[in-house]
């Protein structure tokens, strides 16, 4: 079928954008299915709300005009409102999201300029928009803001999942505290009774600079990428923003995971 | 003389023989409960034995005639089959048997939470990548 599609299509620009249009919807399955699948109770409302606009696209190219070009842009703005929902249910369910994070992704805030509801917000105004255009011209304008006005899928949807596994990493390093201050004592106990405590304690040492690298690395992380905007991911600021943070908070993981290994050669030092 | 002497070698033959029923009787350990059951073969009932041995309990022979026990020959109480099995890591083992054991008890169930906060970790960073390599617009 898209096959067959993109033949057709291939026969004028307005169709050739259109492809593009829909092709950038197919790449969003993969967004979806990251939004959704920490939540089986959201996946189960996504089946049943979310649809891609493959029907009203193939509709609007087979026989072009105003009504065919304004259902594709109306399914185009429903299905980021249904995006935006399913995030919101997200944040509002994350065990890993803090309370000021959850304010920053969910309402209107200076930090974020690309909340759930400054998005929702300006595609209701746009939709209203669309409804209410006359020409073509106007339409084809109004339907060309959707994606790049608001970046739901390269923005708002990484930028959510980043923040939360920044938070998630934080409050990993937390639980480090307890651990260590316990493993500390055990040391203590141990050397008291005359043990030989060296491989123990230099484990511990290393426990303790790993897991205060990774809070230096992790640190910045939510502050970076909560302010950037759709205009920044269309200058090209955003990308390799959101790039590093994903990359700082994998190598916070592996320092994390170093730490764990860590404290659990203490453990067996000491419990042998 | 031989008169005389004929009740004293009586009483001593009886002695005698009184002292060598004793030893027979230790020796083949006749009248202990545990030897009469140890007399019928395996997995025949003996119900009668069980009854003596529960209800009239006999004076046990080898335990009189045997020395004190001493603690190298007892077996330990862990060897013995209703000690419930250990692990080691549940009950480490000190090296040095006057040093004081070191529970670990409260680190390992510190470390149990660390672990829950870096799976948690694991399945945020998964969307993370997930959303980044499949990019919509």
């Amino acid at each position: 079928m898209n096959l067959r599609l993109s033949t057709r299509l291939a026969r004028s620009a307005v169709a050739r954008s259109i492809v593009a249009f829909g092709a950038a919807g197919l790449l969003a399955v993969g967004s979806f299915s990251s939004v959704y699948a920490a939540s089986p109770s959201a996946a189960t409302a996504a089946a049943a709300g979310h649809r891609f606009c493959i029907p009203e696209w193939t509709a609007a190219v087979a026989t072009p005009g105003i009504d065919k070009l304004r259902a594709a842009g109306d399914c185009e703005i429903n299905r980021r409102f249904v995006t935006l929902d399913a995030l919101t249910r997200l944040v509002n369910n994350s065990d890993a999201l803090t309370a000021d994070h959850k304010v920053d992704l969910r309402d209107v805030n200076s930090v974020n300029p690309a909340s759930y509801a400054a998005e929702r917000a300006g595609l209701t105004t746009l939709k209203a928009s669309i409804d209410s255009d006359t020409t073509l011209v106007a339409l084809r304008a109004d339907v060309g803001k959707i994606a790049p006005d608001y970046r739901v899928y390269l923005l708002v949807v990484p930028k959510t999942h980043l923040v939360a596994a920044s938070d998630a990493t934080a409050k990993a390093i937390a639980r480090f505290g307890p651990l260590s201050s316990e493993l500390q004592n055990l040391i203590n106990q141990a050397k008291a009774d005359g043990k030989d405590v060296t491989a123990a304690q230099a484990a511990l040492d290393d426990l303790k600079a790993k897991v205060a690298q990774a809070g230096t690395v992790n640190g910045p992380v939510a502050g970076s990428i909560l302010p950037l905007s759709p205009s920044d991911w269309n200058n090209g600021t955003a990308k390799p923003l959101l790039t590093a943070a994903r990359s700082s908070i994998h190598q916070a993981r592996g320092l994390l995971l170093d730490a764990r290994q860590d404290a659990h050669k203490v453990i067996v030092l000491l419990g042998s | 003389m031989s008169v005389r002497s004929l009740p004293r070698s009586a009483a001593l033959m009886g002695l005698a023989l009184l002292g060598l029923a004793v030893t027979v009787a230790a020796c083949t350990g006749a009248g202990h409960p545990t030897a009469a059951k140890a007399a019928v073969a395996p997995g025949v009932p003996n119900p009668g034995a069980d009854a003596s041995a529960s209800a009239a309990p006999s004076v046990d022979w080898v335990d009189l005639l045997s020395p004190e026990p001493s603690p190298a020959t007892t077996p330990a109480q862990s060897q013995g089959p209703t000690t419930p099995p250990t692990t080691p890591a549940a009950t480490p083992v000190p090296t040095d048997p006057t040093s004081v054991a070191i529970s670990t008890t409260k680190a390992s169930s510190l470390l149990s939470q660390v672990d829950h906060m870096l799976s948690e970790l694991n399945g945020e960073l998964s969307n993370a990548d997930a959303a980044a390599n499949n990019p919509g617009e």
